[in-house]
């Protein structure tokens, strides 16, 4: 007699009630089990529209992948932070689903990570509770210091990467018509940190008050994200153009930085080899008398492109300034993430529930305790 | 470019609708908060720098510390202090400085 048949099914019996133990808690990451996350964030919690999607590998839900979830806890986070917490209300919705891509293969379009089984396993007001600075390092799993979405319906994870989307709106009292703006940070791992920026060469554009040095965001230069370069200027509005290449030392045989003197810009130089550029309109900022624009480059899923170094700069229309008529700021290196290792999480993030894409961050995760029927 | 080919690009101006006053990823203590004063700041977002800025003078780009927190020490004089993360409008927090005198 074959006993496979029969012993394998009690095989996996023990196994699986073996992993639950060694998962009581089922926390995600598990390392923060009882360790508190080194980071806060925002997640779902925060009072204005963000649509999030967060996408957890199966090997880090443990026996979570065999059972159905019943719904999750955030706790707040603690550590040096002994911030008194206000009450307040949010509106959050939660959609689960089995998502067809896993954290390193995550793309910055919803659609692309969101699985076909997407259930809304929760759609309602938040109760944030009043809470005090903890005694306890981490915060116990315990209202005021954590909070508890249950599910509507159970989830049953079919693939191997959980995919949790949550869209936020601010609560409105339906009679007084007011909304709360809470502030309830939770606990959260933000992986390595992404390499720095690097800063080439002085900017030739003075004004007043100094413009601040271009720069990025550089933890949005992941594969299959959108590059960041970010500048802001004084406050009035002016086109600008975001030069991006892949070299600061080389223009086609010509040694970078170079100086423009000679071609009517005085005390500028060019400071990378541009292969794109990127026209954009600097824009008054919703407060103080500054301008603003940003150049978004999308970063396809090409291994190749690990680690690539790009170098940007911008060239500000100053009609008048000089004979060129344009000011050249300082530029700037980045690399895109080398993608060592292998993200076992990955965050999407739009500020609105209407964009089709967000920004993608990898390793970065609120730290979740899964309930499980 | 070989296989390092890179697609086009696009540009995405500052927003100009947001109302810099209401919630946001910046939290002051104390808010409002005071010329002359320290000001504790904690940002939530996933922007590894921020800036912040008083009036006209020069923004000042800062990486916020373990848990998201700077100081600003003191603050300077002037009517509004401004946060940007540069990652739209949750992204912004505007406040108006008490003086002292």
């Amino acid at each position: 007699m074959n006993l496979i048949p029969v012993i394998r099914p009690a095989v996996l019996l023990t196994l699986t009630a073996h992993l639950a133990a060694q998962f009581p808690a089922n926390v995600v990451p598990n390392t923060y089990l009882n360790l508190d996350g080194p980071v806060l964030s925002d997640f779902a919690f925060g009072a204005y529209e963000t649509r999030r999607q967060l996408l957890i590998d199966a090997v880090e839900l443990g026996p979570s992948r065999v059972r159905q979830l019943a719904g999750l806890q955030l706790r707040r986070n603690a550590g040096g932070d002994q911030d008194v917490l206000e009450a307040g209300r949010v509106h959050v919705r939660v959609t689960l689903s089995s998502s067809p891509r896993s954290a390193a293969t995550a793309e910055a379009a919803f659609t692309a990570n969101r699985g076909q089984d997407a259930t809304v396993v929760f759609d309602g007001v938040v109760d944030l509770p009043a809470c005090p600075a903890p005694t306890t390092d981490p915060a116990p799993w315990v209202e005021p210091f954590a909070i508890t979405l249950p599910f509507t319906v159970p989830f049953r994870l079919a693939s191997r990467t959980l995919c949790i989307e949550t869209e936020t709106t601010p609560y409105v009292d339906p009679i007084t018509g007011t909304r709360t703006d809470p502030w309830w940070p939770v606990d959260s791992v933000s992986g390595r940190d992404s390499e720095e920026p690097s800063v080439l060469g002085p900017s030739c554009w003075s004004e007043n008050p100094t413009p601040a040095p271009a720069c990025t965001v550089p933890n949005t230069f992941v594969l299959g994200g959108r590059g960041i370069f970010t500048l802001s200027g004084p406050a009035t509005p002016r086109t600008a153009v975001c030069l991006v290449g892949v070299s600061g030392t080389d223009f086609n045989g010509l040694p970078l930085p170079f100086a423009l003197d000679m071609f009517g810009a005085p005390g500028c130089s060019l400071q990378v080899a541009p292969f794109l550029q990127i026209p954009t309109t600097l824009m008054r900022a919703p407060a103080g008398p500054r301008t603003e624009g940003r150049a978004e480059l999308p970063i396809p899923r090409d291994g190749n492109l690990a680690g690539l170094p790009l170098f940007a700069q911008w060239m500000v229309f100053s009609p008048g300034t000089n004979i060129l008529g344009t000011n050249w700021t300082n530029g700037v290196s980045i690399r895109i993430d080398p993608g060592l290792g292998v993200p076992r999480f990955a965050w999407v993030e739009a500020p609105d529930l209407v964009s089709g894409v967000g920004h993608l961050y990898m390793r970065r995760t609120p730290v979740i305790r899964f309930i499980h029927n | 470019m070989n296989s390092r080919s890179l697609p086009s690009a696009e540009h995405r101006p500052g927003t100009t609708s947001a109302d810099p006053r209401g919630p946001s990823r910046f939290k002051v203590q104390p808010d409002p908060p005071v010329a002359g004063q320290p000001v504790e700041v904690t940002y939530s977002g996933p922007a590894k720098f921020v800036e912040y800025q008083v009036d006209g003078q020069p923004a000042v780009r800062v990486r916020p510390g373990a848990d998201g927190k700077f100081r600003i020490d003191p603050l300077p004089s002037g009517d509004e202090l401004m946060f940007s993360d540069n990652l739209g409008i949750p992204g912004y927090l505007y406040r108006e400085i008490i003086q002292t005198h």
